[in-house]
């Protein structure tokens, strides 16, 4: 009895909020003032050093001129490593055949093992 | 977020290429020689613009001369070591350390003798322009008299070709 009491209850309260209209109206630019709201919250919150990292990271590559400068440093700098690594592995090469040669034909400068 | 770190390893990757393109793409000849069964030779072919005959021809004449140079190093390090006992064994020279020295130089004498025929023997199977480059070069290096000691010194660059 109690229950089938507590469910009509419920029923006329549910028909009740149903007639409730709310009539209020935002104000103006809220969405806005929410957003700015949050920023602000998020802001005033410590942040690691990770994250302002990657914050300025993605901040900076957002521009194009630089993203532009970055590859083509990045590219001459590989190729100008790649230019003098190859450089000096000629000579270390030559350097090393001539002296084996030499070795090979001069018992004066044969290698004594 | 992302276009930012593809920029980032994307510029970082084409940098590794363009590194290993030059480096691997110059090296090629170095990088043959080293892996060859007679570098020494692999290289000679190479500074001095040998055909593929003529390579064969300067292994032929190294392999002919080797025995005798390993017969030359052999009699220079048994003479050392008897000069190096007789200069030990007393402090004035002796009849015996006079001797040894004189055997010493006509050691020298020979060797600089097979040497110099060795050497034009291969000059002669190059073109004439590298045959001469050879020869300076190689008389440079072995015939001087600071290269005559066993253990010898840095080897120079062959000339340049014109």
């Amino acid at each position: 009895m109690k229950s089938n009491s507590s469910s009509e209850d419920d029923k006329s309260l549910h028909e009740l909020l149903k007639q409730w209209k709310v009539e209020a109206t935002l104000p103006a630019r809220f969405q806005e003032r929410v957003w700015k709201e949050i920023d602000r919250a998020e802001a005033q919150k410590p942040q690691s050093t990770l994250i302002v990292v990657a914050r300025w990271i993605e901040t900076v590559f957002r521009r194009p001129a630089f993203a532009t400068v970055y590859v083509a440093v990045l590219l001459f700098v590989g190729l100008g490593a790649g230019y003098l690594q190859a450089q000096d592995k000629t000579t270390q090469t030559e350097s090393k055949m001539r002296a084996l040669y030499v070795q090979s034909i001069d018992p004066y400068q044969a290698s004594r093992n | 977020m992302k276009r930012s770190w593809l920029i980032i390893l994307g510029g970082l990757a084409l940098a590794v290429c363009a590194y290993a393109c030059i480096y691997f793409g110059t090296t090629v000849a170095e990088r043959s020689v080293e892996r060859s069964n007679r570098p020494e030779l692999a290289w000679l072919q190479m500074e001095f613009q040998l055909t593929d005959a003529q390579l064969t021809r300067v292994v032929e004449l190294h392999n002919a001369y080797a025995p005798k140079c390993d017969e030359m190093c052999r009699a220079i390090d048994a003479k050392n070591a008897e000069i190096k006992r007789l200069l030990a064994a007393t402090n004035v020279i002796t009849p015996e350390i006079k001797q040894a020295l004189a055997q010493a130089a006509e050691i020298r004498a020979e060797c600089e003798t097979a040497m110099l025929d060795h050497y034009y023997k291969v000059a002669q199977t190059m073109p004439a322009e590298q045959g001469r480059r050879y020869l300076e070069w190689v008389q440079q290096e072995t015939l001087k008299p600071s290269k005559m000691m066993p253990g010898g010194t840095q080897s120079a660059s062959p000339p340049a070709m014109p």
